[in-house]
């Protein structure tokens, strides 16, 4: 059996005194959405930020990319966070020539690979703009796109369709589907909606604990009810 | 990793007409300077005029560096590049890097003052080469105070205020050494930093001095690199 993409074994983290996630455990495979759902500060981007190693847990053990290690290529990593990561005063194609940079595409393929991008998530007519001056939701497909720069294998995604219009939102979805093909995605998300129409499996995260969702039926009424009935159990 | 680092943050600065007005203003100021000492004290040497450099930036750096760090936070940038595989010596490093080079183009605006000097009158260059040394290094520790201030928030403006209170406790320290006697006033003044730059910006090199300015500018990127690893371990740290 093919090892996960991220696999997460039994970690807790506490910020000072709080504990925000205890002994939790998550995989993310290949060709599949995972959804993570929880209530506002119930350690999502927490979860998010260890998967990525930019936040150390303070026990249990985090694993990315175990066939890596076989493999002559490094696997890639595409983030998203909350809030568009961008510079402000840097146009939309340099911006995403830099972080292609960063993510170390090789020289050759990084300008075949930003066209592609920048025609998969509709940025021809502003890519000579200044980031600073685009709206919300245009600031946002910039940050998805550099997220999906390079086809990543596994993508981090914290609430990537806040602050998209109907249509983007759909067209986000799409692209999020076709990237599942190739890579594994890991998506925290505050809408059934989204759970219901793209994960393959889903988790609730509620005061520190996971607990993983019936999606199978999708139906949103019954998934509704099953996060309020795990959330109110435990507050009771 | 570091040159894509530095370049980028070169050209985030010179984005936005800040880094132009900083630069320009800085020039501005220092020529004033110069040519107020020449015209009206008939001062034909540049300490006067390193004096002035250093009082100018000791104002300029907060200004400068509060952006380093602060901004990267609040934009999430640096969370995404540590993502991507940056490490945080290298963002230390790479802004580093940066600064270096922003203090030297500031440096560069008091060539023409040289030039004037050399045209007019002969001074000796030894004590003139001597006394950017001095600055330099000065202006490497205010830099790196800086970038070590700027770790330490998520706003730009208490970064700013956190090195303009270290910056002037380093250059007044000296002034409590009326209070201490023995060792702790010899050391309140072997840490003072005006106590240490008078000879440099003079052209008499001074080991003890130098070793002092670069120690601090390795202590504060120690420190910067030890936060960024703290960040990592226990979430947002920053005032």
């Amino acid at each position: 059996m093919t090892p996960a993409l991220l696999d997460i074994a039994n970690v807790s983290k506490f910020f000072q005194k709080n504990r925000i996630l205890h002994q939790v455990s998550l995989s993310v495979w290949k060709n599949e959405i995972v959804g993570l759902v929880g209530p506002n500060g119930v350690g999502k981007t927490t979860m998010i930020r260890l998967a990525l190693g930019t936040l150390k847990p303070d026990a249990g053990i985090i694993t990315r990319f175990q066939q890596a290690k076989d493999q002559k290529n490094p696997l890639q990593l595409g983030y998203m966070p909350e809030i568009s990561p961008l510079f402000e005063t840097y146009k939309v194609e340099p911006y995403l020539r830099l972080i292609s940079k960063i993510k170390k595409i090789p020289d050759g393929n990084d300008f075949k690979e930003i066209d592609r991008i920048i025609s998969r998530f509709d940025l021809c007519d502003i890519r000579g703009r200044t980031l600073g001056n685009l709206s919300k939701g245009t600031k946002q497909r910039v940050g998805l796109a550099q997220a999906f720069l390079g086809s990543p294998d596994l993508l981090l995604l914290d609430e990537p369709l806040t602050g998209l219009d109907p249509i983007q939102s759909k067209e986000i979805k799409d692209i999020v589907r076709d990237a599942s093909k190739k890579a594994g995605i890991l998506l925290s998300t505050h809408s059934i909606h989204d759970i219901v129409t793209l994960c393959n499996r889903a988790y609730l995260l509620n005061q520190g604990k996971i607990f993983e969702l019936d999606i199978a039926n999708r139906n949103e009424d019954k998934l509704t009810s099953q996060i309020i009935g795990l959330i109110k159990g435990r507050r009771e | 990793m570091i040159k894509i680092l530095f370049l980028k943050d070169l050209n985030l600065f010179f984005q936005s007409p800040m880094g132009f007005l900083i630069i320009s203003s800085y020039w501005l100021l220092s020529g004033f300077f110069f040519s107020f000492n020449t015209v009206f004290v008939s001062a034909v040497d540049m300490v006067s005029g390193f004096h002035n450099m250093c009082i100018l930036l000791l104002f300029f750096t907060p200004i400068i560096t509060m952006r380093s760090f602060s901004e990267e936070f609040r934009n999430g940038t640096l969370e995404l590049l540590l993502a991507y595989g940056v490490r945080e010596i290298d963002f230390v490093l790479a802004k580093f890097l940066f600064l270096t080079c922003i203090l030297f183009i500031l440096i560069a605006g008091s060539f023409p003052a040289v030039g004037i000097l050399l045209l007019f009158s002969e001074p000796d260059l030894g004590p003139i080469l001597g006394g950017y040394l001095g600055l330099i290094l000065l202006g490497l520790s205010f830099f790196s105070i800086g970038l070590l201030s700027s770790v330490l928030s998520v706003f730009q403006i208490v970064s700013a205020v956190i090195a303009w209170f270290i910056l002037l406790m380093l250059w007044f320290v000296d002034y409590f050494s009326v209070f201490a006697e023995g060792v702790s006033k010899e050391f309140l003044m072997f840490i003072s930093f005006s106590n240490n730059y008078i000879d440099l910006i003079r052209g008499v090199f001074d080991l003890s001095s130098s070793l002092y300015f670069l120690s601090v500018c390795v202590f504060s990127l120690f420190l910067s690199f030890k936060f960024l690893i703290y960040r990592k371990q226990y979430g947002k740290v920053t005032v």
